[in-house]
């Protein structure tokens, strides 16, 4: 099921971004899939980039399925150029 | 990780080392397969900060760089404090000064500037730059300027989106840390990557680690600035890499210039931070004339000029006669100090120690670099000897890194500038801070001086923001102008001749052959001629007319002057008044040097003369060539089997006269010929790269015009009417063909008519069918031209078709149908549609294929060719066209 309007705008402060993953990481307890859309996302700081990495790492190891949809070119330009390649491999 | 230094190298590397020395890192032996897990790290980190930095706005960017340089500044007094008391060089208040041209000097120059997105827009060539960061950078700072080149460094790295990690020279670890981490939290603080901003800490192992970082994968750009040898290992690092080195500049002290405005300036340069600045002064090449005056200005403003003996005992402390290079322990310090360890007592406000080096002493030591108040000085007899001088100081370590001169004369300094090859020529300027840039002149600001290839670095420019951008061109397609030329007049219908006596001619000179002289042709001219027009005959020229016959109508012409050439026949006396004219205008050129090649003859290689002295009038006499409109003039080398096509606008006639009744005579079957030479001109003109509406409109009438009168030429040859409307329909053809030439028919007949003596006309039709079947297929190669963006050969063709009467509404069936029309008129008109009906036997043309192949192939006519032939699918069409 796909968790929507979770990421949305310019995600810079740290509190909107440790409350959205948490919420994320919730989620992942009870669920084999989860289907992250990026649509609505505007901007990414170092800090989402680290969260974003580590829950995957998590999500990995609980057996969940991650899928990024949706990655705005602007934003997709960032994990190629962060060479993130836990990242990249889930997008699309 | 591997290093290309050999043990050798090491040792030469570490003696060359200038501002580093021994305590500098010997890299080659601390090099192992050490892993710094923080150095990782913080490398991933600045990895993440350059890839975030890839969203901001120049705006964003803006606002960071603005307040980091407010922190530079603030701390800019504390900055220079750490400075010298670690590095224990320098002087602080210069240290301050250049802080603060590292931040507030660099500010100024950079604000304004476009770094993200579109940075320039190059209208003229419809081009613009767009900036994408380097990413990573690797920045190594040297001793002599730590904290300055921090603010630097940084400043630009930010204004660039770009993350920048350091690495101090150990004996500046302190100030470094502490200047990156006060720059970093100003850039967080305005909203900049965590992470942008990176630092190696001091610990024991600082040079393993720079070394690591080096050449670490995340690293994109390693940024050195220092000493030979690191700079070496920065370009070593198999990195894209800025490395910057050493210098030794000449000062040339021109008789042109004041002498105590001299000295005050270089007194100001050299002092500058105690001369611990790399574009500062090293020696001066003094002008015989004013040398002793100068070393008086020099003393009056407290520097001291030693004794020979004074230089003697100077020198082993300045440059450290083990090493050869200067002594590290002086660097920067004041003057007075370094004379105290020589044992000369000077006042202890002594700016400089300047010592006089003997002329024949070449390799005197103090001739290097030395980083502190000490100044060689060399006498020189004359201005040859001050160049020659100032060269051998440029070539003794430090070429390419800068140069000065004082001079008021223009000429001496012009001399300086193109024989001396540094990257900054410094002219009548302090050239420690006219090095730095923004302050006495507009260098960009910077503290990285590029040497280019004579200090074995990447790059001259005094580094600068755009060093770390990697600049994206975008070209827009460029639609090429094109242009339409014709002579500016053109006159026509029978008896249309006499228009020859109004103009002013005085001297005639009449180009003809035998043939028009026989007929009465030549004396229809010669009636015609305004009264009292003296007049020349050369009446010599042969069909294909060679070079000989060139040269033979230039003797004739010689002492004739004349005001207008009249050429009276057919393509060949035409082509050879076109040849005579132009080497009789310009007897100064070469024929090989106007007969290259060319795709473009707007950007060939040869320049043409611009003719115009004379005019030239010409009458044809066969309805074919269009030799009377066109800028071709064809010139047949006999012994080379070759004819050598000239092509430029200059040799268009200015006038041309159309008029039938000089045709009539024309036997049927050169009529023929003529006749299907310049309806290929329009068929082939119209499907050209180059057709263009106002070619198109005469093809489109040319081809109908000849389609329905070459058969009646052929039945009534004496129809002076008829007559008339192929021969204007021959003048149209070559008004198109000059200005969208011709294509693959005309390369082949070429080749044709060349080997097997074929007429031309004849030599065109043979191909006719092949050729609309080649050109309206799908080609295997299209031609590339920028004007063209769809393929429209067989639309054009089908165009045709319908303009001679085709009720077809199918492309196909209109080519079917053109391809029927054209056999008609050519067999309507005697002419061969294969070659097979000409003269020539099977196994002889079979043998001669290769040949003509390679003859077509490199035809000019195949260039503007809608479809670009491949070797074989020419060979193809010679096969099928017997
Ligand atoms: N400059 C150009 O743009 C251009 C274009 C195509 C061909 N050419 C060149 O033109 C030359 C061919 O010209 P051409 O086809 O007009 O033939 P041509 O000038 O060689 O004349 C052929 C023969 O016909 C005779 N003749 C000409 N007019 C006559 C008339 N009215 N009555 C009776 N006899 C007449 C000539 O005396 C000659 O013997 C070649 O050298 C060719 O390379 C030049
Ligand atoms: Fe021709």
């Amino acid at each position: 099921m796909p968790i929507k309007n979770l990421f949305n705008g310019e995600m810079t402060s740290n509190e909107v971004i440790d409350s959205a993953f948490s919420l994320l990481e919730n989620q992942a307890l009870d669920r084999n899939e989860i289907l992250i859309n990026f649509q609505n996302l505007v901007f990414v700081s170092v800090y989402f980039l680290e969260k974003l990495e580590s829950f995957i790492e998590k999500a990995k190891k609980l057996n969940v399925k991650v899928q990024i949809k949706n990655v705005p070119p602007s934003i997709y330009k960032v994990f190629r150029v962060a060479r993130v390649n836990e990242i990249l491999k889930l997008c699309f | 990780m591997t290093m290309v230094f050999s043990p050798q190298d090491k040792h030469e590397n570490f003696v060359l080392d200038t501002e580093a020395t021994r305590l500098n890192f010997d890299f080659i032996s601390e090099l192992q397969e050490d892993s710094f897990p923080h150095v990782d790290q913080l490398l991933l980190k600045a990895r993440k900060a350059s890839a975030v930095f890839t969203q901001y706005t120049q705006g964003q960017v803006d606002k960071i760089v603005y307040a980091v340089v407010r922190a530079a500044l603030e701390h800019s007094r504390e900055f220079a404090k750490l400075a010298v008391e670690e590095t224990r060089m320098g002087l602080f208040e210069d240290k301050i000064l250049k802080n603060i041209v590292a931040s507030e000097f660099l500010y100024h120059q950079i604000k304004d500037k476009k770094t993200v997105n579109v940075i320039r827009e190059i209208k003229d060539e419809q081009m613009v730059e767009i900036a994408e960061p380097v990413g990573v950078i690797a920045a190594l700072t040297p001793v002599t300027n730590p904290t300055s080149t921090v603010i630097y460094k940084s400043i630009i790295s930010l204004k660039t989106r770009n993350a920048i990690v350091f690495s101090p020279h150990l004996m500046s670890s302190k100030c470094v840390a502490y200047t990156a981490e006060v720059l970093y939290k100003a850039a967080l603080k305005a909203g900049a990557p965590e992470g942008c901003i990176g630092w190696l800490k001091r610990n024991s192992k600082l040079r393993k680690q720079t070394n690591y970082l080096i050449h670490h994968k995340e690293v994109d750009l390693v940024f050195a600035t220092g000493g030979t040898t690191m700079v070496k290992v920065a370009y070593s690092s198999g990195k894209p890499a800025i490395g910057v080195g050493s210098g030794n500049t000449p000062v040339y002290v021109h008789k042109s210039y004041d002498v105590s405005s001299a000295a005050m300036d270089i007194c100001i340069s050299k002092t500058f931070d105690n001369g611990n600045e790399c574009p500062s002064e090293q020696t001066l090449v003094v002008d015989d004339d004013i040398y002793e005056q100068l070393l008086q200005e020099f003393k009056k403003i407290n520097c001291y000029i030693c004794k020979e003996e004074e230089t003697k005992k100077l020198t082993p402390v300045v440059i450290d006669p083990e090493t050869g290079v200067m002594n590290y322990k002086y660097v920067g310090k004041e003057a007075y100090k370094i004379a105290q360890a020589a044992g000369i007592d000077v006042p202890t406000n002594t700016k400089i120690l300047l010592c006089e080096i003997n002329s024949d002493d070449k390799n005197h030591p103090l001739l290097k670099e030395k980083l502190m108040p000490v100044l060689a000085v060399l006498r020189a007899e004359s201005e040859g000897d001050a160049l020659s001088k100032c060269l051998l100081v440029n070539h003794s370590g430090g070429t390419g890194h800068t140069a000065g001169i004082f001079a008021k004369d223009e000429n001496v300094i012009a001399k300086f500038q193109n024989l001396i090859n540094a990257g900054r020529i410094i002219v009548n300027q302090p050239t420690s801070l006219g090095g730095l840039g923004g302050m006495y002149n507009n260098l960009p600001t910077t503290l990285s001086f590029g040497c280019g290839t004579g200090g074995a670095n990447s790059t001259t420019e005094n580094v600068n923001i755009y060093n770390l951008l990697n600049i994206k061109r975008v070209p827009r397609r460029q639609i090429m102008p094109m242009w339409f030329r014709i002579p500016n007049q053109v006159y026509f219908n029978p008896g249309s001749l006499n228009v020859l006596k109004i103009f002013p001619a005085k001297n005639a000179f009449i180009v003809t052959d035998k043939t028009m002289e026989k007929l009465g042709v030549l004396k229809k001219v010669i009636d015609n001629l305004p009264n009292g027009c003296n007049f020349k005959v050369f009446s010599d020229v042969e069909s294909e007319p060679s070079k000989d016959v060139i040269d033979r109508g230039l003797t004739e012409v010689s002492n004739f002057s004349p005001d207008y050439f009249i050429a009276v026949g057919g393509g060949s006396v035409i082509d050879a008044t076109k040849g005579i004219r132009l080497f009789y205008e310009c007897p100064d050129i070469k024929f090989e040097d106007l007969s290259v090649d060319f795709v473009d003859f707007r950007k060939r290689v040869i320049s043409f003369p611009t003719l115009g002295k004379t005019k030239l009038v010409a009458i044809p006499t066969t309805s074919g060539t269009g030799s009377e409109v066109s800028p071709a003039c064809v010139i047949a080398d006999k012994k080379n089997n070759l004819k050598v096509s000239l092509f430029d606008y200059n040799l268009t006639p200015d006038i041309a006269i159309i008029d039938s009744e000089l045709v009539c005579e024309l036997p049927v079957k050169p009529s023929a010929d003529t006749g299907i030479d310049a309806f290929t001109h329009a068929l082939e003109a119209f499907v050209s790269i180059y057709a263009n509406d106002f070619t198109d409109a005469l093809c489109l009438q040319a081809i109908k015009i000849i389609y329905e009168t070459l058969p009646k030429v052929i039945q009534r040859p004496h129809d002076v009417e008829i007559r008339q409307k192929m021969h204007n329909a021959a003048t149209l053809a070559g008004m198109a063909f000059s200005n969208a030439s011709v294509g693959i028919n005309h390369a082949m007949a070429h080749a044709l008519g060349a080997k097997f003596g074929v007429p031309h006309g004849r030599a065109n039709a043979v191909f006719l069918l092949s050729t609309i079947d080649f050109n309206s297929g799908i080609p295997t190669k299209f031609m590339p031209f920028p004007n063209n963006k769809k393929y429209i050969a067989k639309e054009k063709y089908a165009e045709i078709a319908k303009s001679l009467g085709s009720q077809n509404n199918e492309i196909e069936k209109l080519i079917v149908d053109l391809k029927e029309k054209i056999k008609e008129l050519l067999s309507k008109s005697g002419l061969p549609c294969r070659i097979s009906e000409l003269d020539i036997k099977l196994d002889d043309y079979l043998a001669a294929i290769p040949d003509l192949v390679s003859k077509a192939f490199n035809d000019l006519s195949l260039r503007t060719n809608p479809r670009m032939p491949l070797v074989e699918e020419l060979e193809g069409l010679f096969r099928n066209a017997y």
